[in-house]
């Protein structure tokens, strides 16, 4: 019907508009390049990981070759002193420490979450969160020093008294040592409730209010209404949360390194016994094992067996995640499909019956003054275990600002650590050597290890965040929906759950042990292995940040004739800003409290050194070093320094909240 | 021809007249020109005014995946009117429109079969610059979508700024934008200040100033009432009209009423397929297909 009407175009115009069209310059011919380059930095994780887990496995390849893999995980003689490794007593220890920490751990974080969003008074809400906050910015080393200085002395007799009376329980009794494994999940506990209660509480925070009310509208008691809705919509998270808690309690280092004692042979037969973890041992370990390929080989392989253990846990957290998540669905999906039929008129099938998620079932069997009893009881004991939370978050708090700032003065900011920490007894100590007592009074600063711990850090952020956003920009702007770009994500996942020990490691074997670049220990080093870390913690945080850009920007600027690179550069980046500075801050501010990679790369090195290319003292290796002494002077310094890191620390969390203030898109 | 004296299509790179408001269209009496038309078909018929641009559809099917969503559409937008298009939801109206500046394909898995033609010149053939073709080709869209980090001023120059249109004083381009746009006065004394500031209507009308900023020689708009008031409405489909003196005007809209009152033709879309193109007051009072009949009679939705 067109056709007899239709008007035939100026063929003026269609020349004019060819014209127009070969002249115009749209700078679309970089697109190609732009998305193949951004590509080529996403595979560069695949190269990474893969790099990075065959060095590990030709590394390990001698003492899983000897022993055999069963052997090697279930013999319990790690005794490098007769060459014999068996990581049977590591890996029991690992799991012994990290199975504490989650009992004592995840009901505290659960109850604190609870009370601050369902119980606790408005105005104590933002207060106990902002603390817990706080103490996720404490780097385990502070956590390991207060707990070596203060906690295992103060709760020696407290242990020694329970294991006695309690005896008769398996695993209990015996001579309490004060290097312990109890001690060290305690520590491990405190360390984990932030971030296990950060995320229950942001969990809690999306149960929808209906199903609250609704609740509370049927007669239920506080308690009743916090069983019936908010538990059962928050499990999954909760569960997630605690997984990421396994996580750090499994990977954590230096902070057990300095608890846990040390002894690698058999497993001891009361959790009041020294022991070791897969973690500890490649702490203490690593350097006097440069002269045997074996002890080499042996450690290797439990860094191995370490990162095989976190990449399970994950799975299985994420696994139990999803499977959550779809349940809800389907319940979701199936309540709509009944409703639809029974507006058909049909009858519901039986045995589909109308599983809403968490219809609020209030206890109608007790009186009400039975139900208000166990109300008021349940809701002591969520109060009582958030005070329990708080109590040595407090005292670890209070230590450092009392302790530290008695030992910060200017000239403790600004002169070079001397004396008797020396170059030669610090390394000493990393061999785990017999400590060496300090006589000189006069210890002199931490001038080096501040200005160490910014040039590291500074060094690894100015190459790593760069490379993320691209890698992040990558998978939300080219790789959604494909295989590659879910494969990448896949990858980031799992390098999220590399232990930082793990990743110090691979950087001692690759770059340290050969040498690369003359010295063996290198500052530079130490900032390859904290970009390793930094990098799934840059992507991970860009990632959201970039998809809550809204489409239709990006349509409305494709719309008016920009090429995709101009897009992402004008457009999405601008927009993303804020959130990306705060991701960005946040895994810094993570990399700098971080020990283990550092000792393992950078070295110590106590004067001032501006060369990246030789070793660097930074703040978190001169805490280590100091606290392992046994001079009070020392300890002092090791409290002065760890203040300075949690300010440091807490100042790039500060500017990182201000960023995200700017935010425009919510 | 590359030489002619009196370039009509205005090019892209000189200064806009700035006489305030709309700028005046030359096209008063309609210039006949017979016409062949290369590729084979020759259906002699006038051309419109000369400053105006055609966009003809040749079998036009649009995919996603394996789904065809618009199953072969044989259509002329005529230059300088506004051709509505109506049609029940998930008819294909807007998936057209999206394939006519080539945004369709930005969907993983679309693509787009058939001939499109502007002014006769095909742009899906293969080498032509698909980011040249969408400065041709602008487009609002449903809703308001400002750039958040910008003001009002950046805004509306965001094209000149972007695509680096350098000969062009770009605050006479914005006041004639916004002019244009029907926003000048309520925005004049801020245009410093945040696009995203403003309401609804008013960031309507800032987008669809940022998009006739460019002067491109079509403008598609997608259900571009759907998110405002009815004063809003009102306003924005005034400048529709003001607009059609100046670009060709594709409109997709659910409101049949907008159709009646702002098309001067109106396409009926129905599962995919073109049912009937007329006159606007030929498709609402005397149809030729039942189902045209009975949707604007309402009788379907």
């Amino acid at each position: 019907m067109e056709s007899s009407t239709a008007t035939v175009p100026n063929p003026d115009a269609a020349s004019r508009l060819r014209e127009t069209l070969a002249r115009t310059k749209t700078g679309s011919w970089l697109d190609p390049w732009v998305k193949n380059a951004l590509t080529g930095l996403a595979g560069l994780i695949f190269v990474l990981l893969a790099y990075f887990l065959i060095k590990l496995g030709i590394e390990s390849e001698p003492v899983f070759s000897k022993y055999g893999f069963i052997d090697f995980i279930t013999k319990v003689d790690w005794l490098p002193s007769k060459d014999t490794y068996g990581a049977g007593a590591l890996v029991a220890g690992t799991l012994i420490t990290s199975a504490i920490a989650l009992l004592i751990g995840v009901p505290i974080a659960v109850a604190t979450a609870l009370f601050v969003t369902e119980l606790a008074p408005a105005r104590w809400r933002g207060l106990i969160s902002g603390t817990l906050e706080l103490l996720a910015a404490v780097p385990s080393v502070v956590y390991g020093l207060w707990g070596f200085l203060f906690l295992a002395p103060k709760l020696k007799g407290v242990e020694q008294w329970f294991a006695d009376t309690f005896s008769f329980i398996p695993f209990i009794g015996g001579d309490v040592s004060a290097a312990n494994y109890f001690i060290t999940g305690l520590i491990l506990a405190i360390m984990i409730i932030p971030i296990v209660s950060a995320i229950s509480r942001e969990v809690m925070a999306t149960v929808p209010t209906d199903h609250k009310e609704a609740a509370l509208a049927l007669g239920a008691t506080r308690w009743e209404m916090i069983r019936t809705a908010v538990l059962p919509y928050s499990r999954a998270g909760i569960v997630g949360g605690s997984m990421l808690g396994l996580g750090r309690a499994l990977g954590e280092t230096i902070a057990v390194a300095i608890l846990i004692g040390g002894a690698t042979a058999g497993v001891g037969d009361s959790i009041f016994s020294q022991g070791s973890t897969l973690a500890s041992v490649i702490a203490l370990e690593f350097q006097e094992a440069t002269s045997s390929p074996e002890h080499r080989a042996a450690l290797i392989g439990a860094g191995l067996l370490l990162f095989a253990v976190t990449l399970v846990i994950n799975a299985i957290a994420r696994g139990y995640i999803t499977r959550a998540e779809s349940r809800l669905k389907r319940a979701e999906r199936d309540a709509k499909k009944a409703v639809a039929a029974a507006e058909r008129g049909e009858a519901p099938k039986s045995g589909s019956r109308l599983s809403l998620p968490s219809i609020p079932r209030p206890e109608l069997v007790t009186t009400l003054r039975g139900r208000k009893r166990v109300d008021s009881i349940a809701r002591g004991w969520v109060a009582g275990l958030t005070g329990l939370a708080l109590l040595p978050l407090a005292l670890l708090l209070g230590f450092l600002v009392i302790k530290g700032g008695g030992s910060i003065s200017w000239s403790f900011l600004t002169s070079d650590p001397t004396g008797a920490a020396g170059a030669v007894a610090n390394t000493n100590r990393f061999l785990g050597d017999a400590a060496v007592t300090a006589q000189a009074n006069d210890l002199g600063g931490i001038r080096s290890a501040i200005l160490g711990t910014l040039e590291v850090v500074g060094i690894a952020a100015a190459v790593v965040v760069p490379i993320g956003i691209a890698v992040a920009v990558y998978l939300v702007e080219y790789g959604e929906g494909t295989w590659f770009g879910n494969f990448v994500r896949y990858l980031v996942d799992v390098m999220t759950g590399v232990p930082s020990v793990v990743f110090g490691l691979f950087v001692y074997i690759t770059l340290v042990v050969s040498q690369v670049g003359g010295a063996p220990f290198a500052g530079w080093k130490a900032s390859v292995a904290l970009g390793l870390l930094m990098l799934p913690i840059v992507i991970n945080s860009a990632l959201p940040v970039l998809r809550l850009v809204p489409q239709q920007l990006r349509e409305a600027a494709l719309a008016l004739g920009v090429p995709r690179w101009k897009v992402i550069l004008r457009i999405v980046l601008p927009t993303a800003a804020p959130g990306l500075v705060t991701g960005s801050l946040l895994a810094i501010a993570r990399a700098a409290g971080e020990t283990a990679p550092i000792i393992f790369t950078a070295g110590v090195a106590t004067a001032l050194a501006g060369d990246p290319n030789g070793p660097l003292n930074t703040l978190p290796a001169q805490i280590y070093a100091d606290v392992t002494a046994s001079s009070s002077a020392q300890h002092d310094r090791a409290w002065g320094a760890a203040l300075t890191l949690v300010v440091l620390i807490l100042l790039l969390s500060l500017i990182a909240r201000l960023a995200q203030r700017r935010s425009r898109i919510s | 021809m590359t030489s002619d004296p009196a370039p009509v299509r205005e090019p892209r790179t000189t200064d806009p007249q700035t006489s305030g408001g709309i700028p005046v269209s030359t096209h008063d009496s309609p210039l006949q020109t017979p016409a062949t038309v290369a590729g084979g078909r020759a259906p002699v018929a006038p051309a419109q005014g000369s400053t105006g641009h055609t966009v003809t559809l040749h079998g036009v099917k649009s995919f996603y995946g394996d789904n065809m969503a618009v199953k072969g559409v044989d259509l002329e937008y005529r230059a300088n009117e506004v051709t509505a298009m109506i049609g029940p939801s998930g008819c294909g109206k807007s998936t057209l429109l999206r394939s006519i500046n080539r945004m369709h394909e930005e969907i993983p898995g679309a693509r787009v079969e058939g001939e499109i033609l502007l002014d006769g010149v095909d742009i899906n053939a293969p080498g032509t610059d698909i980011v040249a073709i969408r400065r041709m080709i602008g487009m609002v869209f449903q809703r308001p979508n400002p750039f958040p980090t910008m003001s009002i001023r950046e805004n509306v120059a965001a094209g000149l700024k972007f695509n680096k249109i350098k000969d062009v004083d770009h605050d006479e381009r914005v006041e004639w934008a916004l002019r244009g746009a029907g926003l000048w006065d309520e925005v004049k004394d801020r245009l410093n200040a945040p696009g995203v500031g403003l309401s609804g209507g008013q960031q309507q009308r800032l987008c669809i100033a940022r998009t006739i900023a460019i002067k491109p020689d079509v403008i598609l708009m997608d259900e571009p009432c759907s998110a405002l008031d009815p004063i809003a409405t009102l306003k924005v489909e005034e400048l529709i009209q003001e607009l059609k003196q100046d670009f060709t005007i594709v409109l997709v809209t659910h409101n049949m009423q907008q159709a009646a009152r702002v098309g001067d033709r109106t396409a009926f879309m129905y599962l995919g397929d073109l049912v009937e193109v007329d006159a606007t007051e030929k498709i609402f009072t005397n149809p030729s297909d039942p189902r045209t009949e009975e949707y604007v009679s309402g009788k379907f939705s």
